[in-house]
């Protein structure tokens, strides 16, 4: 999955989302070791000092733990992972309610497109 | 430090100058088993040969020429655009003292200007037959004669000096000519002209007095005493020693403190 | 000393143009730093003083605490944005040459280098593309481990997948003792890549923060800013 940075917000931020991503949907297995921040802040182009910051916010979190000599990890606690998630499932839910909403669709709508396309993806 | 600069100056003119000196040794070696070792047969000889020894002495001539001017324009080229020009981007980044660069520079264009010089001489002994160089013979017996064994040693010192002085005036003068914004080249030139008048009178000027102070001593009319000549010469390599070292001052306190590389 | 570079009230006059108007500025090791601007705002007068091709006409620069010199030379590396190799030398002879006088020169690094851009290290550089030049003269440069590299318009004349190459190399000899000061004017390419930005306009000064402040504080990428702070 390659790095999405956009251009007008924060890098440090959008840093820790993508790795937030990459390591809910599995990219970044949950035990497994992190490329080396030169090796990351290559990956993605960007200044190693601002990935080094994102690695460090995210292992203050609780996302990551890093070893003094083997290195970066993604935690093994499936309970930090899940609630990540979520998290980020509930930004995503938010940002399309408010979206449809924009368009000018109600509550009862919204849920009934949702069940209809859920089905025919189903298929 | 200085070694490595002076390998790297080496190489980049050899190439200039290696093929010209063969070429110039060729030509003279064919000139002269051309002339077959008497240049009165020529007019008997077939128009071919004449031709032949025509354009080969032509060739030399020009080539003798070429190795003057090769020389000078290398030695200015060598300053002008490898130091002040884009080059000095390379140079002068280097973590080298200015005075290495500077004698770099120098000892290479002295080296040339006594290679050319020998190249040059080696070349007229090859081409001109034996009897004439008997001429140069009587030269040293005159030397002998007038200043002395100290005359065999002086005069070739005298002349070092002289080279190494003529070099490191053109150093200064493009080091000058350097502080101007427009126009470096043509002041360049005329430093080097204020350079040449102001050594030559400050020359006259010493040689003068030192005429007045053997005058005081002997007499009116002193006579040519080889020891006299030989204080002359001292002299006047002092006076070139002393010149060349403020002018070599001068031009490394430009490049050291007043670089503005374009 | 964290601090590797100090520049206190640098001024530069060119006869009657000031190139540089009273510049401070202090950069600290492990920074990657843009020098932005238009045009003759300054940038390469600023790194040509840095680097003691210029003399200033007041004020002073210090790295690591000395005086542009033979001290400060031993831990500068410097790609200008002139091409100023000698022609004569083949690639190899000038990686020699770079070896006899810079002691922190790796030839390996280098000819790894050479290797990566498939450039022939016995060809003349007489005979080189200038972008090839370009690119050999960046990889004499990245292949030093110097204490402060001065890149300046490092990406300007090489195609897209060179620049790639260069930032590519930049994050990737990132080493924390040491900073980078690159000038440029194509700033959306490097944006990422950039720990701080100043901005120099007519020889100032006028923008000194890390990109993600501005990114934060303006709305808006360095780039977007830069269009404005500098519209015609």
């Amino acid at each position: 999955m390659p790095w999405e940075l956009k251009a007008d917000r924060p890098i440090y931020a959008q840093l820790i989302e993508q790795i937030e991503l990459k390591i809910c949907s599995g990219i970044y297995a949950p035990g497994s070791r992190l490329p080396s921040v030169r090796d990351l802040a290559r990956e993605a182009s960007v200044n190693p000092n601002t990935m080094q910051r994102a690695l460090a916010k995210l292992e203050e979190d609780g996302l990551l733990y890093s070893t003094r000599t083997s290195g970066r990890f993604v935690t093994e606690d499936d309970n930090v992972i899940y609630q990540v998630k979520n998290k980020l499932a509930q930004e995503q839910i938010q940002d399309f309610l408010k979206k449809m909403k924009q368009l000018g669709f109600e509550n009862k709508e919204i849920l009934s497109m949702l069940k209809t396309m859920l089905e025919e993806v189903k298929r | 430090m200085l070694a490595k600069l002076l390998k790297y100056e080496f190489k980049a003119t050899a190439r200039w100058f290696i093929p010209i000196y063969a070429a110039l040794i060729l030509f003279a070696l064919i000139s002269r088993v051309l002339l077959h070792n008497d240049p009165f047969v020529l007019k008997e000889a077939s128009s071919f040969l004449q031709i032949a020894v025509f354009l080969s002495m032509f060739i030399y001539v020009f080539l003798f020429i070429g190795i003057m001017v090769v020389t000078l324009v290398v030695m200015i080229q060598r300053f002008y655009k490898s130091l002040l020009g884009d080059e000095g981007y390379l140079m002068f980044t280097l973590p080298v003292q200015t005075w290495k660069h500077l004698v770099n520079k120098l000892l290479i264009a002295i080296l040339w200007n006594l290679l050319s010089a020998a190249i040059g001489m080696v070349s007229i002994m090859l081409l001109v037959p034996a009897q004439e160089l008997k001429e140069l013979g009587s030269l040293l017996m005159y030397i002998k004669e007038y200043l002395g064994t100290m005359g065999y040693f002086s005069i070739p010192l005298l002349f070092l000096a002289s080279i190494v002085f003529s070099i490191v005036q053109m150093y200064t003068a493009i080091a000058l000519g350097h502080l101007f914004r427009k126009h470096k080249l043509l002041a360049s030139f005329g430093m080097y002209i204020g350079i040449n008048t102001v050594s030559q009178i400050v020359f006259i000027l010493i040689i003068l007095f030192f005429q007045y102070y053997l005058t005081s001593l002997s007499g009116p009319v002193p006579s040519l005493h080889p020891s006299h000549i030989n204080m002359l010469i001292l002299v006047t390599g002092i006076i070139l020693a002393v010149l060349t070292a403020v002018c070599f001052i001068v031009t490394n306190i430009i490049l050291k403190r007043r670089l503005n590389l374009e | 000393m964290n601090t590797i570079l100090e520049c206190k009230n640098l001024t530069k006059s060119f006869g009657t143009t000031k190139a540089l108007d009273g510049v401070n500025l202090t950069i600290e090791r492990g920074r990657i730093v843009g020098l932005l601007g238009p045009n003759g705002s300054g940038k390469t007068t600023f790194i040509k003083i840095c680097n003691g091709l210029l003399t200033p006409t007041s004020g002073e620069v210090r790295i690591n605490g000395f005086n542009p010199g033979v001290e400060t030379k031993k831990i500068v590396s410097y790609l200008p944005e002139k091409n100023y190799l000698n022609d004569w030398m083949k690639v190899s002879q000038i990686i020699r040459f770079f070896q006899d006088f810079y002691e922190d020169f790796s030839p390996e690094k280098a000819y790894d280098m050479l290797k990566r851009l498939n450039i022939d290290p016995n060809s003349r550089l007489k005979t080189l593309s200038k972008g090839t030049k370009e690119k050999v003269q960046l990889i004499l440069v990245m292949s030093r481990d110097a204490e402060l590299y001065l890149l300046d318009e490092p990406i300007g004349g090489v195609d897209p997948a060179a620049r790639d190459y260069i930032l590519d190399t930049i994050i990737t000899n990132y080493n924390e003792n040491a900073a980078v000061i690159l000038s440029t004017h194509l700033i959306a390419d490097i944006e990422k890549v950039l720990d701080d930005i100043v901005f120099l306009k007519e020889g100032q000064a006028v923008l000194n923060k890390t990109v993600d402040e501005i990114r934060d504080e303006y709305g808006k990428s360095v780039d977007a800013l830069f269009r404005e702070v500098f519209k015609c």
